[in-house]
C-alpha cells in the first residue's frame, strides 16, 4: 500500500481547495461589499452572480484549462486552472452571503460611521467585514462540498485531456489518484484513497468548517432566526436551498426573496448589462482558448450553414442530455422521497442512518467512476455508468431536504394519523408526503442543477486507455469539442445549455416552487 | 345497550387514571416526570387538569390518549385499558394541527379515515354535519390558511366531533387564540360538548388558565411539584352560566391558586 | 378634474381587521350589561384596548347594530334582535352587510352566477379609489379575508378554495 502517495494526493487536493477558498472569500468580500454599497454596481453584479450560479460551470472547464494552460504551459498554469475552476464553483455563493449580510446592516450602524467620519477602508475593516463573517462561515460549508465535487471532476478532466502530445503536468491529487490506481490495477490503494477522502472530509468538516462557523458566531450583530435544534446536516442543506431558491426569484418581480424586493426594478435594468458582460467574458475565454491553439485568422469565421449545422447537432445532444437528467432525477426522486420520509419518521432509523448517509454523501461522486466502470455488465453500459454517477452526485439533495422537511413538521402533526387511526397509506398521502413536498421541491431544484454539472464528467470518462462514453450528450460533446478544437460547436453548446437552464429555472421551476410553497408549507 | 341494564348516571367513571408514573430515560438515569397520578373523569363531566408550565399536564393528556405509554400504572376508558390511540377518544390540539394542504371539509374527512364502514359520501355528510355544529357552515371548501385562529380551532373541534368519540381530550385549546375569540369559543364549549346531542361522555381539558378552568370545569385536577403529583382535586359546584365577575367565581379562582403554589 | 369630486365618502368601508366574531362579542357584551354602556367600560368588559375596540364599534354601527353617541354605546332594535338570535347571527344582518364594501362590489360582480376572484373585486374597488392597503397584493389579501370572514358567514357568497373563486349564493 502506498500510504505516502495517497496522503500526497489528498494533501495536494486540499491545498488547491484552501487556496481556492481564500481566493473566493477575497473575491466575495470585494464584490459583495461593492454590490451592497453601490447601487450601480448592485444592478449589474447581482444578475451576473445569478447567471454564474445557475450555469453548469463544469461545462466551461475544458475551455478554462486549455486557455490558462495555453498561456502558462507548465505545472503552475495547470494548477492555476484547477484552482480557478474550484474558485468559480465556490465564490458566487459566498459573494451572495456577503452581499446579504452587508445589505442587512441596520441603518443605525451606518449613521454612526457617518457621524464619526470614518474612511472607506475603516468602514470595510470595522463594519462590513465583521458583519459578513458569520455568513461567510456558513456559506463556506456549502461551498466546500460543492468545490470538492469540482476539484475531483477537474482533476479527472485534466487527466482525460492529457492525451498524445498534450500532457498537462499535475502529478498529485485525489482525482488523479482515482484514475491512476485503477488504471494500474491497484485497487487496494484506490480503496485506501476513497477511505482517506471520507476521513479527510469528515475531519475537516468538524475541525475547520464547524470551528469556523462557531468562531464566526461572535460576529453576529443581530438576532437572526436560529434553528439551534437542527442537526448539522439539516442546517447545511437549508443553506444550500437558500441559494437554490433565491436564484429562481431574483430576476422576477412577483414573488421575491423579500429582502431584495426593493432592488428588483434596478435589477431588471442591470440585467442586460449583466448578460452583455457575461457574453464578453465568455468570448474572452473562447478567444484565449483559440489563441492557445494558435489559429487567429478571420478566414475561419463560420458560414451560416455551418452555424445552423453545428447548432442542430448541439440541440440533438442537449435533448439527449435533458432526457438523461430527468430520468436520473426521476429515479432519485422515487427513491429519495420515500426513503427520506421513512428515515425521519423513526428516531431509531434517523440516528443510525444519518451518519451513514453523511459518509456516503461526503464522497465526491466522480471519484467513484473508476469503481463503477469495473462493475460487471453495468460497467460496460456507458448509459448506466453515467446514470449511476449522476445519481450519486444528486440523490443526497433530495434525501436530506426531505428529511429536513419532515423533521421540522411539528410532533403533533406527525402524531395526527395515530390519534385518528389513519391507515398507513392515508397517512403518507395526506400528511407525510404533502408535509415533505416543500423540502422535496427545493431539493429537486438543487439536484437538477447538480445533474447538469455531473453530466460533463459522467457522459465521457477516460481512465488509462479506456474511455467510457454515452452515445449522444451535451457533456460528451463539450469534452470532445474542446479536445479536438471545435470552437464553434463548443461555444454554441455552452451557450445553448446555459440558456436552457436559466430559462427553465425562471419559468418552470419558479412556478412549481411558488405553487408548492403556497399550499404545502406548514405554518399554523 | 339493553333495557334491563341500569343507565349509568352522571358522574359514573368514564376515564380512570390509575397510579400512573412516567419516567424519562436520560443517560440511563430514569428521570421521574409524573408520580402516582390517579384521577377520574365521570359521565357528563368536564374535567380540567392544571398545573405550572412544564409540569407534565400535556404529557398526562397524551398518556390518556394512548400516545405515550406510562412507565407504570394504567389508564382505563369505559373499563378497557388504553394500550394505544383509540377510536372512541378524540383530541383537540393547542396549535390546531390541521393539514394546510387540505380544505376544512377534507380535514374533517381525514379524521374519519379509520371508519371503514362508512362510504366516502357518508364521511362527507358526517363531516358537513360536524362543521355545521362547530359553526362553520359555508366554510367547507376553505383552506385552513385562509381561516382565522378561532375558525381553525373550530375545524379542529369539528374533526374531533365527527369521529363521534366518547371521550374528548383538549390540550390548551384556547391558548393560541386572541382574548375575544377565546372568550367566544369558551362560551360555546361546555354546552356544545356536554350535550345529549353528541356522543361525548367526558371531556378532559388541559389548561394553565385558572379563570378558564373555573368557567368550564366540573372538576379540577391540580398537579404540582417536580416530578408532578396530584396536589388537589376540586369539584366546582358553581351553577351555569358562570358569572366571571361574581365573588364566588373569584373565590374558586383563589382556591385553585392556593393549591398551585 | 377638481370640479367633479369622487363620491368616496358615501361608501361604507368595512375596517380591514374587524371580524364578524368581534362584532358579535361587542353586541353580546353590550346587551348583557343593559344595552347601554360607555366605550371605555365596554373596552374593559371585552378585555380589549380602546384602540382595538374602535374599529369594531365602527363596524357595528355601520351595520346598524349599535349607535355610538359621544362614546355612549347603545343597542339598536336590530342589535337587540341580533343579540337574541342564537345561531348564525350574521345571517340576520345579511342585507346590511350587502351594503358595505367590499361586499357590495363583490355581490355586484358575482350577479348572474359569475365566479369571481378577490383580485377582481380589488381592481374594481381600486378604480373607485377604495383601497385597504397601498400595496396591491396586501390589499387583495385583505379583501379576500374580509369576503371569507363576512360574506361566507352571512351566507351571501360561497367560496371554493381550490379554484380560489367566490360565487353568489
Amino acid at each position: 500500500m502506498q500510504f505516502g502517495l495517497v496522503a500526497l494526493d489528498i494533501v495536494s487536493s486540499w491545498v488547491r481547495m484552501v487556496l481556492a477558498l481564500g481566493l473566493s472569500i477575497l473575491f466575495a468580500l470585494a464584490i459583495g461589499i461593492l454590490a451592497a454599497r453601490n447601487r450601480r454596481a448592485e444592478a449589474v453584479i447581482l444578475p451576473l452572480l445569478d447567471i454564474f450560479q445557475s450555469i453548469p460551470i463544469l461545462g466551461f472547464f475544458p475551455v478554462v484549462i486549455l486557455g490558462i494552460y495555453g498561456a502558462i504551459p507548465n505545472f503552475v498554469g495547470a494548477n492555476i486552472a484547477v484552482i480557478v475552476l474550484i474558485f468559480t464553483s465556490m465564490s458566487w455563493n459566498i459573494a451572495f452571503g456577503v452581499y446579504e449580510a452587508v445589505k442587512a446592516i441596520p441603518q443605525d450602524y451606518l449613521d454612526l460611521l457617518d457621524v464619526s467620519k470614518s474612511s472607506s477602508w475603516e468602514r470595510i475593516k470595522n463594519l462590513y467585514i465583521p458583519a459578513s463573517m458569520s455568513r461567510i462561515a456558513y456559506n463556506t460549508q456549502i461551498s466546500w462540498a460543492v468545490g470538492l465535487f469540482f476539484l475531483v471532476a477537474s482533476e479527472i478532466i485534466v487527466v482525460g485531456t492529457s492525451t498524445g502530445s498534450l500532457q498537462i503536468p499535475i502529478p498529485y491529487g485525489i482525482g488523479i489518484g482515482a484514475t491512476y490506481f485503477p488504471a494500474n490495477n491497484d485497487y487496494a490503494d484506490y480503496a485506501l484513497l476513497i477511505g482517506g477522502i471520507v476521513v479527510a472530509v469528515i475531519v475537516w468538516r468538524y475541525l475547520f468548517l464547524r470551528a469556523f462557523a462557531l468562531w464566526s458566531e461572535k460576529y453576529k450583530m443581530m438576532e437572526e432566526p436560529r434553528e439551534t435544534h437542527w442537526d448539522p446536516i439539516t442546517r447545511f442543506y437549508s443553506w444550500v436551498n437558500h441559494r437554490a431558491i433565491s436564484k429562481l426569484f431574483l430576476l422576477t418581480h412577483d414573488v421575491g426573496v423579500s429582502r431584495f424586493s426593493s432592488t428588483i426594478a434596478r435589477f431588471r435594468r442591470g440585467l442586460k448589462y449583466a448578460v452583455l458582460i457575461f457574453l464578453v467574458l465568455f468570448g474572452l475565454l473562447l478567444f484565449s482558448s483559440i489563441a492557445s491553439s494558435g489559429d487567429l485568422t478571420l478566414s475561419h469565421l463560420p458560414s451560416a450553414a455551418q452555424l445552423v449545422g453545428a447548432e442542430a447537432n448541439v440541440l440533438v445532444n442537449l435533448g439527449a442530455s435533458f432526457v438523461r437528467v430527468w430520468y436520473v432525477y426521476g429515479i432519485c426522486a422515487a427513491i429519495g422521497l420515500p426513503l427520506g420520509i421513512a428515515i425521519s419518521l423513526s428516531f431509531k432509523l434517523y440516528d443510525t442512518a444519518s451518519p451513514v448517509l453523511e459518509v456516503f454523501s461526503s464522497i465526491p461522486a466522480p471519484i467513484l467512476l473508476p469503481a463503477i466502470v469495473l462493475i460487471p455488465v453495468i460497467g460496460h453500459a456507458p448509459e448506466a455508468v453515467a446514470a449511476i454517477v449522476m445519481m450519486l452526485a444528486i440523490i443526497w439533495y433530495i434525501i436530506f431536504n426531505v428529511m429536513a422537511g419532515v423533521r421540522t413538521l411539528p410532533a403533533d402533526l406527525k402524531s395526527l394519523p395515530n390519534v385518528y387511526h389513519v391507515g398507513r397509506w392515508a397517512a403518507w398521502r395526506n400528511v407525510y408526503i404533502p408535509g415533505a413536498l416543500t423540502g422535496f421541491v427545493t431539493g429537486s431544484i438543487t439536484a437538477i442543477g447538480g445533474a447538469w454539472n455531473a453530466l460533463i464528467i459522467a457522459e465521457y470518462f477516460t481512465a488509462g486507455t479506456t474511455t467510457t462514453q454515452v452515445g449522444v450528450g451535451i457533456g460528451k460533446l463539450i469534452v470532445i469539442d474542446t479536445a479536438t478544437g471545435q470552437n464553434l460547436s463548443l461555444a454554441l453548446a455552452i451557450l445553448t445549455m446555459t440558456a436552457l437552464i436559466v430559462v427553465f429555472n425562471l419559468t418552470v421551476w419558479r412556478r412549481v416552487y411558488h405553487r408548492v410553497t403556497k399550499r404545502y408549507t406548514y405554518n399554523r | 345497550m339493553s333495557q334491563s341494564e341500569p343507565k349509568p348516571g352522571r358522574g359514573s367513571p368514564v376515564v380512570r387514571v390509575e397510579h400512573v408514573n412516567l419516567d424519562y430515560h436520560k443517560e440511563k438515569e430514569p428521570l421521574p416526570v409524573l408520580v402516582d397520578i390517579s384521577m377520574e373523569a365521570g359521565r357528563d363531566e368536564l374535567v380540567a387538569i392544571t398545573g405550572p408550565s412544564g409540569c407534565g399536564k400535556s404529557t398526562l393528556l397524551r398518556i390518556i390518549a394512548g400516545l405515550v405509554r406510562p412507565s407504570a400504572g394504567a389508564v382505563k376508558v369505559l373499563d378497557s385499558e388504553v394500550k394505544g390511540p383509540r377510536e372512541d377518544v378524540a383530541m383537540v390540539f393547542q396549535n390546531f394541527v390541521l393539514l394546510p394542504w387540505r380544505t376544512a371539509l377534507e380535514n374533517v374527512v381525514f379524521g374519519l379515515s379509520s371508519k371503514k364502514d362508512l362510504t366516502g359520501e357518508q364521511k362527507r355528510e358526517r363531516a358537513m354535519q360536524a362543521l355545521d355544529v362547530a359553526g362553520l357552515t359555508g366554510f367547507e371548501n376553505v383552506y385552513p390558511g385562509e381561516l382565522s385562529g378561532g375558525m381553525k380551532q373550530r375545524v379542529g373541534v369539528a374533526r374531533a366531533l365527527a369521529t363521534e368519540p366518547k371521550v374528548m381530550l383538549m390540550d390548551e385549546p384556547f391558548s393560541s387564540l386572541d382574548d375575544l375569540t377565546a372568550e367566544r369559543l369558551r362560551k360555546e364549549t361546555h354546552s356544545l360538548l356536554i350535550s345529549p346531542e353528541t356522543s361525548i361522555q367526558s371531556v378532559i381539558l388541559v389548561s394553565h388558565n385558572v379563570e378558564e378552568i373555573i368557567e368550564l370545569a366540573d372538576k379540577v385536577v391540580i398537579l404540582s411539584g417536580r416530578p408532578a403529583r396530584v396536589s388537589g382535586v376540586l369539584t366546582v359546584d358553581l351553577p351555569r352560566p358562570r358569572n366571571k365577575k361574581s365573588e364566588e367565581f373569584f373565590r374558586w379562582v383563589d382556591k385553585v391558586y392556593s393549591y398551585l403554589s | 378634474m377638481a370640479d367633479t369630486p369622487m363620491p368616496l365618502h358615501t361608501a361604507l368601508l368595512m375596517p380591514g381587521n374587524v371580524r364578524g366574531g368581534q362584532v358579535i362579542s361587542l353586541v353580546e357584551i353590550t346587551g348583557s350589561i343593559g344595552g347601554k354602556v360607555d366605550a371605555p367600560k365596554l373596552a374593559d368588559e371585552m378585555g380589549a384596548d380602546l384602540a382595538v375596540l374602535l374599529p369594531i364599534l365602527d363596524a357595528a354601527e355601520m351595520l346598524g347594530l349599535v349607535r355610538n353617541e359621544k362614546a355612549d354605546v347603545h343597542l339598536t332594535e336590530l342589535g337587540l334582535k341580533f343579540q337574541k338570535t342564537t345561531k348564525n347571527k350574521l345571517r340576520v344582518i345579511k342585507d346590511r352587510i350587502a351594503m358595505v364594501e367590499p361586499f357590495k362590489m363583490a355581490l355586484e360582480l358575482a350577479s348572474r352566477g359569475k365566479h369571481i376572484t378577490a383580485s377582481q373585486v380589488a381592481d374594481a374597488l381600486s378604480e373607485m379609489g377604495l383601497r385597504w392597503h397601498y400595496k396591491p397584493e396586501l390589499n387583495e389579501a385583505l379583501i379576500k379575508t374580509l369576503l371569507i370572514h363576512w360574506a361566507i358567514y352571512a351566507g351571501l357568497l360561497s367560496y371554493d378554495g381550490k379554484s380560489d373563486k367566490f360565487l353568489k349564493v
